[in-house]
């Protein structure tokens, strides 16, 4: 099977830096390691659209688009003799192969640790192409660290988390703790969000066809503090400029608070842009017991989308939207039946675009119900109905399953599912049906295997060009764990 | 013997054989007021037939007279007296011994009472029974004859609030007690509460020493895993018979009723930090660390004691599995219904319904707080992407247009748009190939006159299917030169910030470096 995968090298390099790691950490003295391997394979499988053309002849209508004689819609140009459309293509299953290893070492003297997350990627066989499969290698945190006395240093490859999401880059920290509050400063290269490499690496490279030609460095500050005894709050300002200083990618500063104030629960947030002057995001949520097994939601945000300076889509006047959301849950004293139910309604800025006699929805709801049932211990059935009415896609979505854990090493289910495109730009109308069992089993102490298979039935009834989504999946996932936290019983089983 | 007094004799029959205990018995008649013992048996006639010697002893004190002066050597007649009438003559021969005196449940002075005769002059009977006709109609004691005058605030024997220490001593100093005694001690109804195991600790002295008439340090210890800590357990002092009926009990750990909260799983830090011996009644470290991994709640962590070996186990508390609670963790804690019966875990859940779409702000504003139980790693194994198939629904590519378009979640949170949703669009056949192509966008013949409110509304999206130089065919010094800018477009700001994107449509060929 080895042989069999392609662009699998990087599953070389990962195995022989693990070994190398394993071999070199009792070397430099650390009291413990812990390494957290997760191995995952799926099969999907697909029917990408491929270009098709039928002779204008055997069409119907006027004008660029005509109908062919099962409905589907087809596109002719001037004079051609042939009108094109697009059609799902052969079957082909694609089968990714993931592999991701953990590892943290400590002990090395106080307070300092290790910490490392890579990933391979590849497939097995000549699948089709999975996203980001050819990406082969990814390192995507690695990071020394020396905590001592209330200041935490970090330098390596590592992530800076606050209101403005999480940043991925190369580079170092300083966290200062005084109490509950806090301060943290960092800076380095700049990774792209999700992505792991430099603006100007390879993978964004192959995909998008602007890259910028000049790597980003970030630089940052975030403070927090206690707000009282009640809440806290924290602060985070964050930039990035071009290697040469030439430009600016982002700049953009959030705030967040939490508080608690008469038995609820009070959430906000913001994140304002620097370079456009405007917020990106803003969102106040207020939760709360409204009676001993019940509780409820409110909350309101604005968002407008937010882009990175190198490319040219913030140009193009994106508008935000308002919503309004509202959840309500419901649990029984003996916590056997949880019910709960969401809705929320949202309303674009107007965008000064568009013909009044061609109107596009400015707006849409969702709403939504669900409801979990343990009638036994080991038994657990759930049901969820979600519908979503708006611009750009619309959706009806059930699922109904049940669970089976007769105890804490297995378990078994089996779901049912119905999904129906009401509306889309751009893939057509149609419903997904489906059935998916899954199951895992605890094969050790710190060893866990998982699988799951589905099947999914796709009717179009409408003649858009879509993907055929009938199609078998599988997953096998293998999760272990050697080693273990410190004063961690065992490595499994908790929360990481 | 002395027939006036006649304060020791027989019945005659050969009947009144007096044994040890009933020689216990029949002090207990007199000193047993309220010993639970003896409180079993009211109503009962005390094993020496009493009224068959009505005529006999005139007076009580006939035989008893040292109870009223506090001299126990004539507390009780001796087996001379009664040979007097029982010599095998008169009446037929009987044994007895005076017994030793044994250390009961009761704190009670006979001599102190015996200053307190009633106007009758009845002193013995106040308590003890007896009528004007049938004056020897002995029993033991009532309680509830003491609550007559020890009012305080009890309302009944065994009621709410009595303080059990005026009449008893602590349980430790009632060796006389066997086991199977102890064992049958009668519970106060207070006891029966259903909250009462989740709001017992005596908070006064006096509560205290109540408690002490029933129970011993291994009462406690057998729950509370800081019990050897604690002074107000400790003075409670040991008891063997208490251990050996404690003995393979399992530990009951109710639930309080702030526990109870839907946040109380998350909101416990402060009430913890701030009263650690509150928790440390119940809790011992594990019952943090099965959550606590991370190093926010060390420090308090480290201020609870271990379960000892042997001692109490503290609650148990265990992570339920993910798969089994797709929605959030779940923690189960041990209630309290009885001593023995097993029930049911209670399932606490740790975050609300819903938690990991909203946990942002939350998250961002104390991470201090998600660093108690979580490691950093826990963020990037569902930022990181394109290894988590947890966090969406099983048949989530299928549904995620509208998720995308509604932002029901920040897909950019943990998927590079470029890349992640556009590399699958393209080899989906859905992406665009840099052309106007066939009947996308459900055929709208005037999808060209629509498309600018509808990438205004959702540029994301456009984006995942579309690449920049799509848009500049048109929107381009180079290409038809429409302009793209809305009405709020400063072009100052954007050429600050980046002018080489200004030149992108302006003046360079799209693509250049």
């Amino acid at each position: 099977m080895i042989a069999r995968l392609h662009g699998f090298s990087g599953l070389r390099h990962l195995a022989t830096a693990a070994a190398l790691g394993l071999a070199w950490s009792p070397v430099v003295g650390a009291q413990g390691v812990r390494i957290t391997g997760t191995s995952s394979m799926q099969g999907v499988d697909l029917r990408p659209l491929v270009e098709d053309s039928v002779p204008v002849g055997q069409t119907t209508g006027t004008g660029a688009f005509r109908t062919m004689a099962d409905g589907r819609l087809v596109r002719c140009v001037g004079d051609e003799p042939y009108c094109r459309f697009r059609s799902s293509g052969d079957r082909a299953m694609a089968t990714p192969v993931v592999q991701d290893l953990r590892a943290v070492a400590w002990g090395f003297g106080q307070g300092i640790s290790l910490q490392a997350h890579v990933r391979a990627r590849g497939a097995l066989g000549d699948s089709p192409s999975w996203p980001r499969s050819d990406d082969a290698f990814d390192a995507i945190e690695a990071w020394l660290e020396v905590d001592r006395g209330g200041v935490r240093t970090r330098l390596g490859r590592q992530w800076a988390t606050g209101g403005l999401g999480v940043h991925n880059y190369d580079g170092a920290s300083v966290l200062v703790r005084r109490g509950r509050a806090r301060l943290e400063a960092f800076g380095g290269r700049s990774l792209v969000v999700g992505l792991n490499d430099p603006v100007t690496g390879a993978e964004l490279g192959a995909i998008d066809d602007l890259p910028p030609d000049e790597d980003g460095w970030l630089l940052g500050l975030t403070a927090g503090a206690p707000l009282g005894t009640r809440g806290v709050a924290s602060a985070t300002w964050q930039r990035v400029i071009r290697a040469d200083r030439g430009a600016l990618y982002s700049e953009r500063v959030a705030a967040d608070a939490s508080v608690r104030l008469m038995g609820a629960s009070i959430d906000g947030s913001l994140a304002w842009d620097l370079g456009e002057r405007q917020f990106n995001d803003a969102l106040l949520r207020v939760s709360r017991p409204v009676a001993r097994s019940t509780s409820m939601s409110l909350e309101a945000r604005r968002h407008r989308p937010f882009f990175d300076a190198w490319t040219i889509w913030g140009a193009f006047s994106p508008v935000a939207f308002d919503e309004l959301r509202a959840t309500v849950g419901w649990r029984s004293a003996d916590a056997r039946w949880s019910v709960d139910a969401r809705g929320a309604r949202r309303e674009y800025d107007d965008t000064d675009e568009g013909l009044e006699s061609m109107p596009l929805e400015s707006g849409g709801w969702r709403a939504g119900a669900g409801a979990e049932w343990i009638p036994r211990d080991q038994w657990l059935v759930y049901a969820d109905y979600d519908i979503d009415i708006g611009f750009g896609a619309s959706l009806n979505d059930m699922v109904a399953g049940a669970r089976w854990m007769p105890d804490e090493s297995r378990y078994l289910g089996i779901a049912a599912s119905g999904l129906q495109h009401i509306y889309e730009f751009r893939v057509g109308t149609g419903r997904v049906t489906g059935l998916r069992v899954e199951g895992g089993t605890r094969l050790g102490t710190d060893v866990r295997l998982v699988a799951d298979g589905a099947f999914y039935r796709h009717k179009l009834t409408q003649g858009a060009p879509s993907p055929d989504w009938s199609q078998r999946r599988f997953s096998l996932r293998l999760e272990w764990t050697v080693g273990r936290d410190p004063g961690a019983a065992t490595g499994a089983g908790r929360v990481p | 013997m002395d027939r006036r007094t006649g304060s020791r004799g027989s019945d005659g029959r050969g009947t009144g054989a007096m044994t040890t205990r009933a020689w216990w018995l029949a002090v207990g008649a007199s000193i047993a007021i309220a010993a639970p013992v003896a409180a079993q048996r009211r109503g009962g006639e005390a094993p020496f037939p009493h009224q068959r010697h009505e005529r006999l002893f005139p007076l009580c004190e006939s035989c008893h007279a040292g109870i009223a002066t506090g001299d126990a050597a004539s507390s009780m007649p001796s087996e001379a007296s009664c040979r007097e009438c029982h010599n095998g003559t008169d009446a037929r021969t009987v044994s007895w011994q005076r017994p030793a005196p044994v250390a009961g449940l009761l704190r009670y002075s006979h001599p102190a009472h015996a200053r307190q005769v009633d106007s009758t002059g009845r002193a013995c009977t106040t308590c003890h029974g007896g009528t004007a006709t049938r004056r020897m109609d002995i029993h033991p004691a009532a309680p509830e004859g003491c609550l007559g005058c020890h009012t305080h605030r009890a309302s009944a024997h065994l009621g709410n609030d009595n303080r059990c220490a005026t009449c008893h001593v602590a349980l430790t100093a009632a060796t006389g007690l066997t086991r199977d005694q102890v064992a049958g001690l009668p519970k106060p109804a207070s006891h029966e509460r259903s909250d009462f195991a989740a709001a017992h600790s005596p908070v006064t002295p006096v509560a205290a020493a109540s408690c002490a008439v029933c129970h011993a340090r291994e009462s406690c210890a057998r729950c509370h895993v800081n019990a050897s800590t604690q002074p107000i357990i400790a003075a409670l002092g040991r008891d063997d018979r208490v251990a050996s009926l404690v003995a393979g009990r399992p530990a009951v750990y109710p639930i309080p009723a702030d526990h109870a909260d839907a946040d109380f799983a998350v909101l416990h830090g402060p009430a913890a930090r701030s009263n650690v011996a509150r928790c440390a009644a119940c809790h011992a470290r594990p019952s943090c660390t099965s959550c606590h991994v991370g190093a926010g709640a060390s420090d308090v962590i480290a201020r609870l004691p271990m379960a000892e070996r042997g001692g109490a186990p503290g609650v148990q508390l265990k992570l339920q599995p993910a798969r089994f609670r797709p929605i959030a963790l779940a923690m189960p804690a041990q209630p309290a219904q009885s001593d023995t019966t097993p029930t049911a875990p209670r399932i606490v859940r740790v975050h609300e319904a819903g938690f990991s779409r909203t946990h942002g702000p939350r998250a961002a504003a104390s991470p201090v707080s998600c660093a108690g139980c979580h490691a950093q790693r826990f963020c990037s194994d569902c930022h990181a992407g394109d290894n988590q198939r947890r966090f969406h629904r099983a048949n989530f590519v299928q549904r995620h247009a509208a998720d995308s378009y509604g932002r029901e979640t920040e897909c950019a949170s943990c998927h590079n748009a470029e890349l992640f949703c556009r590399s699958c669009h393209r080899e989906s056949g859905l992406a665009s190939k840099g052309r106007l192509d066939v009947a996308f966008h459900n055929a709208q013949p005037q999808w060209l006159l629509q498309h600018g409110r509808a990438a205004r509304q959702g540029l994301q999206s456009c984006a995942t299917c579309h690449a920049q130089r799509d848009c500049l065919a048109c929107h381009s010094t180079t290409g038809w030169g429409v302009n793209p800018h809305g009405p709020g477009f400063r072009a100052e700001r954007l050429a600050t910030r980046n002018v080489t994107q200004c030149l992108l449509c302006h003046l360079k060929v799209p693509g250049a470096r």
